[in-house]
């Protein structure tokens, strides 16, 4: 599904290049669940970023589904990823001004799906994640755990291939981020590949594969 | 997809009050500016539009030599001549005008002053509809009038006017032989009373045959398809066989479009007409573009200055699925919103000053909302708002990198925009600029309304030369000199201030000959300058005790001396045509006539008759100072003892000469309060600006404040920036406004100096009211106690 070959990342300022990811090199199945690892500024999120082609990279190029992503243009690729892929943020950012049914709405509108589907969708979604009671809250009379919540479930309600995940739990307490993990897995299991990253080993133990990322270059 | 935007919008407008107000209030400010100067302007574009087959009628005018910007005359006979000669001229008709008449019918009279002399043919050529009678044989008699519905109610009630017979002036009986509709208000015919041109009986006749006065205006309607230019070549040949006197000095025949002339035809004013004003119209609508734009610059520059607020909302929506494209739309489409509820409360400000408006500008200009030409404009403006307003903070916003605001990287997106600053360095570039013009154009009136003109024009008051008035002058006089209130008394045939005689053709003895020297000609009663307290250069005033003073002197004034070429004007024989006479005098310069012209040579001519005196011709009546209301009883009381016909009328030279500059006045007013609007939405910008940026620096602040800074640290921190870039924009406002007034004061024979004291005060003005508007905010947040603004964060 995924094929990243030599893909390097560099930022430069000024003169001086910085390079945050070095030749990286990477397959990823359909239906894997794997798990980046790695200390801080390893450049996981940068690597989560360009697989989820929020960002660009700077060298070596990248299949998705067969498609050369670096080659595409912004109409197409924004095409390719709001049809196949979710994003989970850290800090579950969610639009202050929506409420949360529009903020699960937003993505469908994107792809373009009817009202009236469009409606059915996001009530399946809230009862799946048990929200209906809050569907007319904005993000802030939410608490934290339940806005990660609203997160997910707006990754996941186009039913992406593939549901990248930077730090899900991260701000969440222990039992919160259980629950999260738990509903990852079940994703998984009904055939949602998924590409998590985290700092927690217990979290990386839901994944079936795990890369270590150090100084932006994979460890084996 | 609309429905949430929508939502987003208001809720965002509804998040940050303070500066969907500043936006909303400007736009709205700035709009009803533009929507009143486009009411103005379309009205004035609408103009005799009305008439069928507008674009076949013209206006003949005459151009070259001593008629520079050309005039509306032409001899009488030009027209029997086209008439026959040119076939592709389907109809001619001239036009008089006439001085104002006291009209009556039984007991009822009243002042009539447009009156309009013409001919049948007027009413083929114009659409104007009749209510009653035929306009076919309108005016076939010479004392046939035709009255407009008006005027009918004015004086018949609801009689039926055909065939009624009003008295003009107690002497003249006029029939109604037609009544029409009231011209429409975009008319630029306007007038009461249209009576036949043969009602001046042999004085018309002999204009007939006359090529040499061009004493009526003449309108013709030609074939739609005829050679304009043949046409005219053809006039031309007509005045050329006629031998018309002024051919020699290089005049020639032209063809005005007659929907030019309600814009184009401001020097050739009369009674009748309604006229505008391109330049007016063209420098209104410019500034109203500017104030709008002043407007939009606020929106742009909140909207990025503030861009921050928008950023997450950016980068999520890119993050699941929305194109760049989509995201412009979004925020384009909410400029829009913004830009239409503007609108709608710019049609409310509108509706409230529309009165005052109108009062100014002499209007009655509405809004009638089912007018789909409105409608389509309200849509236009709305939309073009919208997109100038919207675009750029679009482009900007929807370009946000999701990546780098997710994360929070502040500094990518609210760095220092150069954009910004710029924008800012041009709004107050332009209240500067119009503050300068505004400060100009009030010393300018101010200067012309109170100059010296040469002569003392206080505490006199004049009243017309009417009915017995001429007639038994010195017997009036006399009875006026009775009251101890009243010093002195004096005429003359014709106030200049209203309406100047001119005429070339003298001779005089030494000096330079100059047969084509044109001279203003003043007839005065012998103690008119001992009245008007004019200053005596040389020689002597005319005395009544001479004889000879009263036929054989002139007094000249000291720039014809000049343009003589006298060394020792006094004693010399002075001449025209079998006039000959002594020059006695000479009189210091006055502004007798408005000061929008120079002096001219003058020769003042004695005379004691004024039973012929012009429609202008004036008794001039010096009262005590401070006994105004007794002279006025005695000067009422006589006129009513010797003149039983005509009401009693009265002004003041004072205020005949403040009158001169009425309309300038009005536009000083009109472009004061553009000017006060355009620098109160760029302080609203500014305010805005300041504001956000205190916001973001709340923090900093605080730990400066921890630190030992002070208050005045701090304003200067937030305020400095703003300050000095309208301090930048003197640099471009200056120039500017001095090119533009400069260019516009040379129309002005009399004017200010552009000083530059008047900058650096408009300067000084405008940026105190900047310094005021930042520090109010500066000082709020320098004011604020740290310890909250750190807990908070
Ligand atoms: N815009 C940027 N300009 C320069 N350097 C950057 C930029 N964005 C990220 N970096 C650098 O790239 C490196 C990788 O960052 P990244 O966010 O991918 O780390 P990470 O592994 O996700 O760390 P963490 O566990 O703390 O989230 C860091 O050293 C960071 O300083
Ligand atoms: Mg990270």
């Amino acid at each position: 599904m995924i094929d990243l070959k030599n893909v390097s990342k560099c930022y430069s300022s000024g003169k001086v290049n910085t390079y945050v990811l070095r030749k990286i090199n990477l397959e990823i199945n359909e239906g894997e669940f794997m798990t980046i690892m790695g200390p801080s500024g390893a450049g996981k999120s940068t690597l989560l970023n360009i697989i989820g082609m929020l960002d660009s990279m700077s060298e070596g190029e990248y299949h998705f589904l067969g498609e050369s992503v670096q080659k595409l243009n912004e109409r197409k690729r924004v095409d390719l990823y709001k049809q196949f892929i979710g994003f989970i943020f850290q800090s579950y950012h969610l639009i202050d001004e929506l409420t949360v049914y529009e903020n699960l709405e937003t993505p469908l509108i994107y792809k373009k799906i009817k009202s009236s589907q469009r409606k059915s969708m996001v009530c399946d979604t809230l009862d799946r994640f048990q929200i209906v009671g809050k569907k007319d809250l904005f993000p802030n009379q939410l608490s934290g755990g339940q806005q990660q919540l609203v997160g997910i479930a707006r990754a996941i309600i186009a039913e992406p291939k593939l549901l990248l995940a930077d730090e899900p739990t991260g701000n969440l307490h222990s039992e919160q981020g259980k629950e999260i993990m738990d509903l990852l897995k079940k994703l998984n299991d009904e055939g949602t590949t998924i590409l998590q990253v985290t700092h927690s080993e217990k979290n990386a133990a839901y994944g079936s594969r795990i890369i270590k990322l150090l100084d932006g270059w994979i460890e084996d | 997809m609309l429905k949430n935007y929508i939502m987003v919008a208001l809720r965002t407008l509804a998040r940050h009050k303070m500066y969907s107000l500043i936006n909303i209030s400007g736009l709205a400010v700035g709009m009803t500016v533009f929507i009143l100067i486009a009411l103005w302007v379309t009205d004035e574009l609408s103009y005799d539009k009305f008439h069928k087959d507008v674009n076949n009628l013209y206006r003949i005018i005459a151009k070259g030599a001593y008629f520079e910007d050309g005039i509306d005359g032409a001899p009488a006979p030009l027209a029997n001549a086209i008439r026959t000669e040119i076939p592709d001229v389907i109809d001619v008709a001239r036009v008089m005008d006439v001085p104002k008449l006291v009209i009556s019918y039984n007991d009822k009279a009243f002042y009539e002053t447009r009156i309009m002399l013409t001919e049948q043919p007027f009413f083929n050529i114009f659409s104007f509809p009749f209510i009653y009678g035929n306009p076919e044989n309108a005016l076939s008699n010479p004392n046939e009038i035709v009255i407009t519905e008006q005027i009918a109610r004015k004086y018949f009630g609801e009689e039926d006017p055909l065939g009624k017979i009003l008295v003009a002036d107690n002497n003249y009986q006029l029939t109604v032989s037609g009544v029409m509709k009231d011209f429409p208000k975009n008319s630029s015919f306007k007038c009461d009373i249209i009576a036949s041109l043969k009602i001046k009986g042999e004085e018309f006749t002999e204009l007939e045959s006359h090529w040499g006065a061009f004493m009526t205006v003449t309108y013709i309607e030609i074939n739609p398809n005829a050679d304009i230019e043949g046409i005219v070549k053809k006039m031309n040949e007509i005045g050329e066989k006629n031998n018309c006197p002024q051919f020699k000095a290089g005049v020639s025949f032209d063809l005005q479009p007659f929907l030019r002339v309600h814009l184009d035809g401001k020097n050739n004013y009369r009674v009748y007409t309604d006229i505008g004003d391109s330049l007016l119209a063209y420098s209104f609508s410019v500034i109203a573009v500017f104030v709008l734009l002043i407007a939009c610059i606020n929106f742009i520059n909140l909207s990025t200055a503030r861009s921050l607020i928008r950023a997450k909302e950016v980068g999520l929506r890119k993050a699941v699925g929305a194109r760049r494209l989509q995201l412009v739309r979004q925020f384009l489409g909410e400029s829009i919103l913004l830009s239409a509820i503007s609108f709608f409360l710019a049609v409310v400000l509108v509706e409230i000053c529309l009165p005052a408006f109108n009062n100014l500008v002499g209007k009655s200009l509405d809004i009638n909302i089912f007018d789909p030409g409105l409608i389509s404009g309200a849509i236009a403006i709305i939309i073009i708002v919208g997109i100038v307003a919207g675009s750029y903070p679009a482009f900007y916003l929807s370009s946000f990198n999701p990546v780098a605001v997710l994360k929070g990287k502040e500094r990518s997106v609210s760095r220092k925009s150069s954009l910004r600053r710029i924008l800012v360095v041009f709004q107050f570039s332009l209240s500067i600029a119009l503050f300068i013009g505004t400060a100009i154009i009030y010393l300018q009136l101010n200067y012309i309304s109170t100059k010296d003109l040469g002569f003392d024009r206080a505490n006199i008051v004049h009243i017309p030369i009417k009915e017995n008035t001429g007639s038994q002058y010195s017997t009036i006089k006399s009875e006026l000199l009775q009251s101890p209130y009243i010093e002195s008394v004096s005429s003359q045939y014709n106030l200049e201030a209203y309406g100047d005689f001119s005429t070339n053709g003298f001779v005089w003895e030494g000096g330079v000959p100059n047969y084509d020297l044109t001279f203003n000609v003043s007839n005065v009663e012998p103690d008119y300058f001992e009245t008007l307290r004019f200053e005596l250069v040389r020689g002597r005033l005319f005395s009544k005790k001479l004889i000879t003073d009263t036929s054989a002197a002139v007094i000249i004034n000291e720039e014809a001396v000049g343009k003589m070429g006298l060394e020792n004007p006094v004693g010399k024989r002075f001449g025209y045509m079998e006039f000959d006479a002594t020059i006695i005098g000479v009189v210091k310069n006055a502004n007798v006539a408005s000061l929008y012209k120079d002096i001219s040579p003058r020769v003042y001519r004695p005379v004691q008759d004024f039973a012929d005196a012009s429609e202008h011709g004036k008794v001039l009546i010096r009262f005590s100072e401070d006994n105004f209301d007794g002279a006025l009883s005695h000067i009422r009381n006589t006129w009513e003892k010797f003149n039983k016909v005509t009401p009693f009328e009265f002004e003041l030279l004072d205020d005949t000469y403040k009158n001169l500059y009425r309309k300038e006045n009005k536009i000083r007013i009109i472009v004061s309060i553009f000017t006060l609007l355009a620098i109160f939405i760029s302080c609203l910008g500014l305010f805005g600006l300041v504001s956000s940026i205190t916001e973001r620096r709340t923090k900093e602040i605080g730990i400066r404040k921890v630190l030992g800074a002070k208050v005045f640290n701090i304003i200067n921190l937030l305020a400095k920036d703003f300050v000095v870039l309208v301090a930048i924009a003197n640099l471009i406002a200056w120039p500017v406004a001095y090119l533009i007034m400069n260019r516009l004061l040379q129309n002005y024979p009399y004017r200010i100096n552009l000083n530059l004291w008047i900058f650096a005060a408009s300067a000084l003005a405008v940026l105190l009211v900047a310094i005021l508007t930042v520090s109010f905010q500066a000082l709020k947040a320098a004011m604020s106690n740290p310890v909250d603004t750190l807990k908070y964060e």
